[in-house]
Formats: C-alpha cells, sequence, structure tokens
C-alpha cells in the first residue's frame, strides 16, 4: 500500500465526514508502520490530530501545532507522568468536570475507565464507589486504582471495613448494597457495565445492581454509567437526569475472517480450521466457546492435537493444579500446551492466575478459551479472537454479546488491528435498545409511595398484597420494624413470603436450625436441606448432594481440595462442580439463610435461635479470618495455609482482619518468601503477582511539595 | 379375633402395641434431629430400648443420653448415645414389637 496515496482516501473521507471509515483506514495505515518500522510523517500525524486519536500522535516526527494539540489533551490520571486523551475521551472527560450525570455507550477499546482515574486525579473527590460486575473486575480494578492512588484514599473491596477519611470503593453489586447505610455521601458513583441491570442481560443479578444503583445513586453528587455498544437508553427511574452519550469511537481495528462461509457448519472442517489458526499465530488468541460443554471439546481437541510448549513455568503451573486441584483435572494437561481456560465457574484465584499467565509475553498461556466469562469477568484482550460458536450458553449469541466479544480483539498501542475468526454464523447486526424497569424481586424494598408512578398496577397488586400477608404472619409492628431496618438481603416478595409461610406453618421443624450452630456437623444436612428446597432451582446439584457438600466444605480449612473431593466421592464431585457448590454455598445459601434467620427470630422467638455464626463462617467457605478476602487479592488458600504453618502468621486469630493482614503481609514478604516451608516455583509466581498487587503506591513527582 | 399384646416397660404400661406405638410416635416428633430428648421422655425411652432386638450389641460401653437423629428420606429416629460418645440409632417400632424385620 503507498502511503502517501492512502493518507490522500484517509484526507478525502475526513473531507466527506465519514470518520469512522477514516479512522478505520488510519488505524490500518499505522499498524502498517508499526509492522514495518516505519516512523509517522508529518502528514500521518496530521490525520491523526484530525480523527482524534492525539494519543498515537508522534510528538517526535509531528509538526509544531500537532504537537501542541498531543500536549494540550494530556491529563493526569495518577501515574507518574500525564497521557493524552483521545478527542472522545476528553469530552467525557469535560462533561464529567462540569458535574453532569454521565451515561455512556462507547465500545471495549475506548479507554472508558480511564476517565475516571482522571476524574480523581484532577478533582480529588473524597468518596468514589465503582460498582463492577465481578469480583475478578474488582480486583482487576482495585489493583489499577491501588497503584495509583492508595497514599491518599483507604481503597474498599470488602464487607465491613472501617471506612477512612477518603475513600475509593470497588465492590460488586451485593456488596455495594451494604454499605448503603454507612456512607453519607459519595462524590462520584460509577457502574461499570450498567447494562448489566437489564434483565435481558442479566436475569439472576439485575435486581441487586438496580437496588445498588437506586440506593446509592440517592447519595450520589455526581454519576457516571459505562457500556458499550447500546444504542438507546428508554426513560426509567434509575438513569433519570443523566445524560445518555453514545459514542462508537473505535480506537483499533477490527479486521474480520468469516470462515463459517466456508465452514458450512462442518464440525470437521471448523475443528481443522481452528488448529490452522492456532498453528500460524504467534500472537495471543482468545477462542470464545459459548458454553461449557464447547469449551470442554475444544480442550479435549487441543489436547489430543497440539503440542506440549517448552515452558517451564507453563510445567510448573500443570504440576499445581495436579497437587492442588486435582491430578486428573483437564487444565493440567491443557496448559502444558499453552492453553488455558475461562469460565464463571472456576475458582477466582484460578481465574486470575490464568488471565496473569495470559498477559505473560514470554513462556505464558498463548491462549484461552472461554464462555462469555471473558467479557463480562475480565479486562483482557488479544491480538486474535476465534468465535468458536455462536451459542451463549444455551441461546444463540445475540449481537450486542458478538460484538462484546469481537471487541476484544486488538488493544490500544499493543496491536493496532485485532483478527476476528469467525467460525459459526454471526447474530444479525442490531440496534441495543437498553431497558431498565422495575423487577418484581425488587418490590420487597421499595416504597410504593416513591415508586408509584414507576410500578405497574401488577406491581402494585402484588406488593399491597405481600404486605398484608406479611403483617399477617409477623404483625404490623414486626414487619414495618425489619423493612426499616432494611435487615432483609432478598427483595424478592415472593421469597420472603414463602419462608415466612413455610416458617410458620411447621415452626418445630425449624429448631433443628440450632445444629448448625452445634460443634459437630453431622446434622447440617437434615436441616440444610429443608432451607435448600424454599428455592427449589439454581443449586446445580441434587439437596442431598448439596447439603452434604456444606457439611464437607466445613473441613476447607484442615484439607486439601482433593482431600475434600475425596470425603465426596460417594456423591461424584466433580471438581467444576466443587467450584460451582462453593459459589453457591457462600453466596446464595448464605443470603438464604440470613433471610431465613430474621425471620424465624421474629416468628418463634422463643426458640432462641440465631444462626449468624453459621452465616458468618459459610459466608467464608468455613475458612478463617481473612484467607477468603485475601483470594480476591490473589493469595490463593493453599497459600495462606503454608504461610500460617511457617508461624508467621496466625490466619486463625479471628482478630485479623483484611486490612491488618495485607499490612503484616507487606512488611514480612521477605520472611515469607524465605521461610516459609514446601513453596515450589509455581507458589512463588502466585506470591509474586499477590505482592505486587498490594504494594503501596509510589511517591509522584508531581505530588511533591513546592518548595 | 387376636388378643391384644400389651407392652409393659417399668416405668410405663401399654395395654396394646398399638397405643405404645402412638406414645412413641408422638414423643419423637416433639423433636428434630440433633436435639436431645428430655430427662422425663428418657425414663421410658430407656426402657423401651431394652426391648429392641439387638439391645445387648447396641448399648456397648452404656448409655449417656438419648437424642434423635436424621434417617432417610427426611425422617428421623431416636439415638442412644453411648458413654464413648458412639451414637447408635434405633427404631422404636421395632422395640414395641420386638421383631427384627
Amino acid at each position: 500500500m503507498e502511503i502517501f496515496e492512502e493518507c490522500a482516501v484517509i484526507n478525502d473521507l475526513l473531507q466527506a465526514n465519514d470518520g469512522t471509515e477514516a479512522r478505520n483506514r488510519l488505524i490500518r495505515l499505522l499498524d502498517q508502520h508499526a509492522r514495518e518500522g516505519i516512523p509517522y510523517s508529518p502528514l500521518v500525524n496530521h490525520l491523526i490530530r484530525e480523527s482524534g486519536l492525539f494519543p498515537y500522535l508522534d510528538p517526535e516526527t509531528s509538526s509544531w501545532q500537532d504537537r501542541f494539540i498531543f500536549e494540550s489533551f494530556k491529563v493526569d490520571i495518577g501515574q507518574e507522568t500525564p497521557v493524552t486523551l483521545h478527542r472522545e475521551q476528553s469530552l467525557v472527560l469535560k462533561h464529567l468536570l462540569d458535574g453532569d450525570n454521565l451515561a455512556i455507550s462507547a465500545p471495549t477499546s475506548f479507554g472508558k475507565s480511564l476517565i475516571i482515574d482522571a476524574y480523581i486525579a484532577v478533582k480529588k473527590p473524597n468518596n468514589v464507589l465503582i460498582l463492577v460486575p465481578t469480583i475478578a473486575l474488582t480486583d482487576e480494578t482495585r489493583r489499577r486504582l491501588s497503584k495509583k492512588f492508595s497514599a491518599e484514599y483507604k481503597i474498599v473491596t470488602t464487607t465491613e471495613v472501617e471506612l477512612g477519611e477518603k475513600n475509593i470503593l470497588i465492590f460488586p453489586q451485593e456488596r455495594g448494597i451494604q454499605y448503603c447505610d454507612k456512607i453519607e455521601k459519595l462524590d462520584l458513583l460509577v457502574v461499570d457495565e450498567f447494562y448489566k441491570a437489564s434483565q435481558n442481560f442479566d436475569k439472576e443479578r439485575s435486581p441487586a445492581l438496580l437496588k445498588a444503583m437506586m440506593k446509592l445513586g440517592q447519595k450520589a453528587t455526581q454519576k457516571y454509567y459505562l457500556a458499550p455498544n447500546i444504542s438507546d437508553l428508554n426513560d426509567n427511574p434509575f438513569t433519570k437526569d443523566m445524560l445518555f452519550l453514545r459514542l462508537d469511537f473505535n480506537t483499533v481495528f477490527l479486521e474480520k475472517h468469516e470462515l463459517y462461509k466456508e465452514i458450512n457448519k462442518d464440525a470437521q472442517k471448523k475443528n481443522d480450521a481452528l488448529l490452522q489458526i492456532l498453528g500460524k499465530q504467534e500472537t495471543k488468541s482468545l477462542i470464545y466457546a459459548g458454553t461449557y460443554s464447547n469449551v470442554d471439546s475444544v480442550a479435549t481437541l487441543l489436547i489430543e492435537n497440539t503440542e506440549r510448549e517448552h515452558s517451564e513455568l507453563l510445567s510448573a503451573f500443570s504440576a499445581w493444579l495436579a497437587a492442588n486441584y486435582h491430578p486428573n483435572w483437564k487444565l493440567t494437561a491443557l496448559v502444558k500446551r499453552g492453553v488455558g481456560f475461562h469460565t464463571g465457574q472456576l475458582h477466582r484465584s484460578l481465574s486470575q492466575i490464568q488471565v496473569r499467565l495470559f498477559e505473560e509475553e514470554k513462556g505464558g498461556l498463548q491462549t484461552l478459551v472461554s464462555t462469555s466469562s471473558i467479557i463480562e469477568g475480565v479486562n483482557t484482550s488479544a491480538e486474535n479472537v476465534i468465535v468458536w460458536s455462536n451459542k451463549n450458553g444455551k441461546l444463540k449469541l445475540n449481537d450486542f454479546t458478538y460484538r462484546n466479544i469481537i471487541g476484544r480483539g486488538g488493544r490500544m498501542f499493543r496491536h493496532f488491528v485485532g483478527n476476528i475468526y469467525i467460525l459459526e454464523e454471526p447474530p444479525s447486526p442490531a440496534d441495543t435498545q437498553l431497558e431498565l424497569t422495575f423487577p418484581d424481586e425488587l418490590l420487597a424494598d421499595v416504597d410504593e409511595e416513591q415508586y408509584k408512578k414507576e410500578l405497574t398496577k401488577e406491581q402494585l397488586a402484588k406488593l399491597l398484597q405481600y404486605k398484608e400477608d406479611m403483617a399477617q404472619i409477623l404483625g404490623r409492628e414486626s414487619f414495618d420494624r425489619l423493612r426499616g431496618e432494611g435487615v432483609l438481603i432478598s427483595g424478592d416478595t415472593e421469597l420472603i413470603s414463602e419462608i415466612a409461610l413455610a416458617i410458620n406453618s411447621d415452626k418445630k421443624v425449624w429448631r433443628g436450625l440450632a445444629t448448625l450452630n452445634a460443634s459437630t456437623n453431622e446434622y447440617w444436612a437434615w436441616i440444610l436441606r429443608k432451607v435448600i428446597k424454599l428455592v427449589p432451582a439454581g443449586w446445580d446439584a441434587t439437596y442431598t448432594k448439596f447439603a452434604e457438600f456444606v457439611r464437607v466444605m466445613s473441613s476447607n480449612w484442615a484439607f486439601s481440595i482433593p482431600e475434600l473431593l475425596d470425603q465426596l466421592s460417594e456423591y461424584d464431585v466433580t471438581i467444576e462442580e466443587f467450584f460451582k457448590m462453593e459459589r453457591n454455598a457462600t453466596y446464595k445459601l448464605t443470603a438464604l439463610l440470613s433471610d431465613v434467620n430474621v425471620i424465624q427470630m421474629e416468628i418463634v422467638p422463643e426458640h432462641k435461635i440465631d444462626i449468624s455464626p453459621f452465616i458468618a463462617r459459610l459466608s467464608k467457605a468455613f475458612l478463617p479470618s481473612c484467607v477468603m478476602e485475601l483470594e480476591e487479592y490473589g493469595l490463593p488458600r493453599m497459600l495462606a495455609k503454608k504461610i500460617h504453618a511457617s508461624g508467621l502468621v496466625n490466619f486463625e486469630d479471628e482478630e485479623l482482619d483484611l486490612h491488618s493482614a495485607i499490612e503484616l503481609l507487606r512488611a514480612i514478604q521477605s520472611e515469607i518468601l524465605e521461610q516459609v516451608e514446601g513453596l515450589d516455583s509455581f507458589d512463588r509466581y502466585v506470591l509474586d503477582y499477590f505482592f505486587d498487587g498490594i504494594a503501596l503506591q509510589k511517591p509522584r513527582a508531581v505530588d511533591a511539595p513546592v518548595q | 379375633m387376636a388378643r391384644a399384646k400389651p407392652v409393659v416397660l417399668e416405668t410405663i404400661s401399654f395395654d396394646n402395641q398399638s397405643q405404645a406405638h402412638a406414645f412413641f410416635k408422638e414423643m419423637l416428633n416433639r423433636y428434630v434431629p440433633g436435639e436431645i430428648v428430655s430427662n422425663e421422655d428418657s425414663i421410658h425411652l430407656a426402657e423401651l430400648f431394652k426391648r429392641h432386638p439387638s439391645y445387648p450389641t447396641k448399648i456397648g460401653s452404656g448409655i449417656n443420653y438419648f437424642e434423635v437423629m436424621p434417617e432417610k428420606f427426611g425422617t428421623q429416629c431416636f439415638c442412644a448415645v453411648l458413654q464413648d460418645g458412639t451414637k447408635e440409632g434405633f427404631s422404636y417400632p421395632k422395640c414395641v414389637t420386638q421383631r427384627d424385620d
């Protein structure tokens, strides 16, 4: 391609106001420059400026006018040196600094999060709360912001933490709700991936997100909601008075290879195509497989048809997986071939480790096979994205999710062009209008007077019925008090009524809850089955299997995961089921038991049973003090066990809270690395990642006092 | 007509097995698994347990107290907690009928 001629075409497109096509061609031209090592000419720099892609300007080769733009758009984002924003980022930041409430839709490569950092660095607010959809994103955001702002702000990611003078709080919605009463005023409420507040995108968790947006929104002076690829937003109470900006401004180009036409649904051809694509790549690839079973099929295909990588790191990882999880687990064989997998089911420390290995330039994972967890859970990207399947779980992939998946291709300053290999026919392009409506699951939480206009007639009727039923069972005074105190976790009127009815109709049975506080766990299963049955679906196991799992999990600190699996051998629990059930136990069952506990204390106070201590232990998967929370910071339980065994940290001290544990671990980092027995090379790799994530912010030149 | 078989315990007597059955069924259902049987009930239960066909092998080191334990299919039964901590579940209907089937 003749550079000058291409510049002329781009210029013509800019003159014709076709900014998108001009930008796409320019990005491809910049890719050519990068691959061939050609410096930018003043003309290329000028086109970059005209396209608004200011961060790509090369001040060494640009005219002074363009260099001026490069400098003018620089902003402090909390790191050592300021960075140049692109035109649209700058526009968003300006709105925020002007105090506007913003809901924006912009593609993955836009750099939406960077604007939060700039806002904090420039405006220095006292309290910022960022809602993110997953724990993995919580940790990723914490790591990013800690490095920039931990000297000035307390960075809080877990519940029950005493707030500092200035705080950056980062939570999934369920945790955010717990801070509603602890925060008086928020300077900025950020909701990342706010499309998940729509039932169409996350049926199970959208009510909790809406509740967090509703309650925290009332305390926020300013709001900034972010999403990709939304074309419009309906009128709704959750984004009322917010300015919606749709910014289709891409900073990378996606080169689509529509191989599905040739494959034509032939499974063998599809397998061959995948192996061929991976065979010729030296760069990283993400494979979207769509379902758990497809992830498994792709894993099998790659194990059978690819060679082992010569990587000490990956061999060590494989051995580590075998020792700490299960020797016959497919992942142990897969990682030796430079391939990992990422699903919503995995232990979060394992997902984190694999993403870290995927981001290693050398010796790490070359390929990640994933479900939609990779677009929802983490911010990783790759030069190649392979769309292996057009399914998303049981459903067909929709255009919105498809665009989010392929948006993982390419990354600003790493690869200008992302290669998208499409092996199954993609969904037809469609505009996505985000509909945020009041879900029934929130009814128990709302004041019908305040939200009269937003609720449907049916919802109002349902709410009145609920209040009547509950007042009858609990007594009006008790019911009003519970509502006022906000002690019930679920906002689902049907579930709360169901629990109250069940307890009221057979009071004696619920005396069995007392066994959960007993010193032995032999009778837990009986009462747990009764509790689990209150929510008949979604436990990913039979009642008996799940109840037994909870009983066995109570030895989580004393035994390794392979040993626990051995104890569960009668129930045929696989490692994947173990992950799923641990997640269900620590979140779903904890929430259910908490509501059961509150209601039974009201209905049968004479039983004098309070299972709060059990619930607290269950929520931590029966691991002591802050071990479970430290997993979110990148310290898996097996390493906490080794550190505990060395005597350097007493994790069984229930007074040890997360933040003091982190301070202690940071202070004795070298002793841990020298004195803890039995640390293998991969343990050390994981520890390195953990310590990197808790390192204190380095003092910045820009913060130094002026003499 | 078959003659009613009385059930005679040291502490309480029943004219027939049905009455004994009903008495101990009602007792069992007052508890939930994990609960310790009250002293008052234990007096009669200890006597009933002596009628169990496997009583000599079941009592081992001697009975410390009685509790209720879960059984299959969401049901429950009485359980003797022995002096050495081991637990022996037993069926009250078997004690009433004294039949090991």
